[in-house]
């Protein structure tokens, strides 16, 4: 028997009292590539991702509130080119989080369980989620360029 | 090391009387119930996002300093740095151990509570300083 304390883990004894040792679990690397392991990790990335963006979020509404100097550099950082890509990857963990936590909600009263439903859902996720993704941001982008035109013409 | 018997007791028996591994199902059913709320204020908050994009402080100031705008959006905010906080809590218990994870769980309460006393007090802010052609009576 070995010191190490996850070995350690591995001794058991069966109810006659003989000592045995436990099989180990199957850890990550021994299967092979599914979408369903991305999705689950993503929905965790996401998450997290949208935690950080949400915190960035509500400083920027601090700085709203703050006055028009504060407003100026925070409008700054959001249109630099490195602002807009953290929005736009902001945007769409979000996004991937909504769809993938409806599918958390609907695994959770039982449903979709299936070897062929998760799939099923997993490729409609990544539709869903690139479609939906990629009409917002693009509609929230042309929308701020084409409001910003117009203000600065008028 | 030699394999001896310390603990007659069988492994139902050491479980038996300790009660939970930390808290029931309180948390799990915490973080549904935010994830539910944040739905339709999520929707709403898009909808929101997309009538404001791109205009100047002034109106987005105007919007906020509206109490059927302030009220969700306060909420969403509290809802959010809940669930937030419940999830990162997930992670945090997930991959580390010991006094660390106290202290990742420490820091993660303190952010969470962090942003929604910040977001809470931009909005009263707001409040507090919109036009008063609009607060008569």
């Amino acid at each position: 028997m070995s010191l190490d304390g996850r070995e350690a883990l591995y001794d058991g004894s069966n109810s006659d009292g003989h000592f045995l040792r436990r099989p180990m679990s199957p850890h990550l690397d021994v299967y092979r590539f599914r979408l369903s392991m991305a999705l689950s990790i993503l929905n965790r990335i996401s998450g997290v991702a949208s935690a950080v963006g949400f915190g960035l979020a509500v400083t920027w509404l601090g700085s709203l509130a703050a006055g028009s100097k504060e407003y100026g550099r925070a409008q700054r950082v959001v249109n630099n080119p490195l602002g807009k890509l953290a929005l736009a990857g902001w945007g769409v963990a979000t996004v991937y989080h909504f769809v993938a936590g409806i599918r958390h909600l609907i695994w959770d009263d039982g449903h979709r369980f299936e070897k062929h439903q998760i799939n099923e859902d997993g490729r409609i996720t990544v539709a869903v989620t690139g479609g939906l993704s990629g009409v917002l941001l693009g509609a929230v982008f042309v929308l701020s360029r084409c409001r910003r035109k117009a203000r600065v013409q008028g | 090391m030699a394999n001896h018997i310390t603990d007659m007791r069988t492994p139902l028996a050491r479980a038996k009387g300790r009660g939970g591994l930390s808290d029931g199902v309180e948390h799990w059913e915490a973080e549904r119930i935010g994830a539910v709320l944040l739905g339709p204020l999520s929707l709403w908050a898009v909808v929101q996002i997309l009538r404001l994009a791109g205009h100047d402080r002034q109106t987005i100031l105007a919007w906020a300093a509206k109490p059927h705008n302030a009220a969700p959006l306060a909420g969403m905010i509290l809802l959010a740095a809940r669930h937030m906080q419940l999830g990162l809590e997930v992670v945090a218990t997930d991959y580390s151990r010991g006094w660390r994870r106290t202290a990742i769980k420490l820091g993660i309460r303190f952010a969470c509570l962090l942003i929604a006393a910040y977001g809470g007090a931009s909005i009263v802010k707001i409040l507090q300083n919109r036009p008063q052609a609009d607060s008569r009576g």
